[in-house]
């Protein structure tokens, strides 16, 4: 190899090739950092915001603050006051800064799996905006701080059941109740001696339900005579020839005796006007006012004798009182 | 060309086979090494953003948020250092195994593997240290 001969050329467009692809390899290249810069905000105007918490496990830095779901910040700083309490700077975009308040509240979550989480809430968007710079409280709400309890009742629950299902425990002689009860159920007298406790007693049960059958038999072949009876005493009262059709009858006699004695009064009435009239024949008319008089107590001890024969078969007619005309 | 001798009659001759022939290769390798690694890593990113948001725009914000998370300062620049020293050793190890190689043209093979070799161990070297550094 000649060391004097010239260096071989490139061509040109193997030239602007390799010109291009450092090109696009650099813009590549910086847009990346760029990018990467733009992305971790150092392009972006922020405002600070320190939440105070008595702890701050859980909390790293980069770790994001969500408002609504949505992050609008993010962790910068984690350091320890004066006060030994844990200050969490975060710095939150001017953008999205306007849904903190000065009535925001920050909450720190923490479930059993996972890390914690840093929300902002937010009840009215009209107050005025959190101030950059602003140091607030945070609240802070950890499952895991809940678990000891937990695992306490838990414990206080399977003490009771080990109790509960031990030798001796009331399972156990539940266990043996229901054993005995199937048992017995099992026996003779089925469910009844289970239930009445022994057969003896079963027995005594039986027997009276036997005599109830019995009981019941006599009380069944003495409603039958009683509904003959009722029978045979509606018959008497209401049919042909009972009570009411032998009452009814009397009452018509009754109206006829009535008519009578109606007549017998007018009688007497026509005899007083003639005695009234002819005075000088007192005596002749006394002799027919006499035997009027014997007409007349005939009639009213007639009428006597109904009303006592009304009175007895009509028990419920108290009203005797005859009226004369 | 070492084992054609050509380094040797260059060398004879008064040029200097370091600056006429070593440098423009070495620089033309970790140029390469460079081109290649930031290609690869944008079409890496790119296809993660598709395979996670598809050709919406709408999941950049999300997607800048991940990737201000993943690539720190340190991260970014242990990223850098890295590819350079790659590409450095991928330039450097197979060139100065060639070195090696003698006039006989039945030792190029066995210099071309001792030089994958020992540019398989230094890489593999290198990915442990930034491990170690990140992890310990």
């Amino acid at each position: 190899m000649d060391i004097e001969a010239p260096v071989t050329q490139v061509p040109k467009h193997l030239q602007f090739r390799v010109a291009l692809l450092l090109a696009v390899t650099l813009v590549i290249a910086v847009g990346f950092v760029v990018y990467a810069l733009y992305a971790r905000g150092v392009f972006e105007a922020v405002q600070r915001v320190t939440l105070v918490a008595d702890n701050a496990e859980g909390v790293s830095v980069r770790m994001n603050l969500t408002f609504a779901g949505f992050p609008i910040g993010t962790v910068r700083r984690i350091t320890l006051n004066d006060a030994g309490k844990a200050r969490i700077e975060i710095d939150v975009p001017h953008d999205d800064a306007k849904w903190l308040r000065t009535s925001s509240v920050f909450t720190i979550e923490r479930g059993l799996v996972g890390g914690a989480r840093i929300r902002a809430y937010s009840g009215n968007l009209q107050d005025p905006p959190l101030p950059d710079g602003a140091v607030r409280p945070v609240l802070r709400g950890d499952t895991a701080e809940e678990v000891p309890q937990l695992v306490a009742t838990a414990r206080g629950i399977l003490e009771n059941m080990e109790r509960l299902t031990g030798a001796g425990g009331s399972v156990q002689s539940t266990l043996a109740n229901l054993q005995t009860l199937s048992e017995r159920m099992a026996g003779r007298h089925g469910v009844l001696g289970a239930v009445l406790g022994s057969d003896e007693q079963a027995a005594k049960v039986l027997g009276t339900i036997e005599r109830a059958n019995t009981l019941l038999a006599s009380l069944e072949r003495a409603s039958t005579r009683l509904d003959t009876l009722l029978a045979n005493t509606d018959r008497r009262v209401l049919g042909d020839g009972g009570v009411v059709d032998e009452t009814r009858k009397v009452v018509v006699q009754a109206e006829a005796l009535l008519g009578d004695v109606r007549g017998s009064l007018k009688k007497l009435d026509a005899v007083l006007a003639d005695a009234q009239s002819v005075g000088s024949s007192a005596k002749a008319a006394t002799a027919d006012l006499a035997q009027l008089r014997a007409e007349v107590d005939e009639s009213v001890r007639k009428i006597a004798r109904l009303i006592d024969e009304i009175n007895r078969k009509w028990p419920f007619q108290r009203e005797s009182e005859i009226t004369l005309p | 060309m070492m084992a054609t001798g050509e380094l040797e009659r260059m060398q004879a001759a008064g040029g200097d086979p370091l600056e006429r022939e070593f440098v423009p290769r070495v620089a033309a390798a970790a140029v390469s090494v460079f081109s290649l690694t930031v290609m690869s890593c944008a079409v890496a990113v790119a296809l993660a953003y598709t395979v996670m948001y598809g050709a919406s725009p709408d999941g950049f914000a999300d997607f800048t948020r991940v990737v201000a998370l993943v690539f720190g300062p340190a991260a970014l620049g242990g990223f850098v250092l890295k590819c350079v020293v790659f590409g450095a050793l991928v330039a450097v190890i197979p060139i100065a195994a060639g070195l090696h190689a003698s006039t006989r043209l039945k030792s190029v093979p066995v210099v071309v593997l001792d030089g994958m070799v020992r540019l398989f161990f230094a890489l593999g070297a290198v990915e442990l240290l930034s491990l170690a550094v990140k992890y310990i």
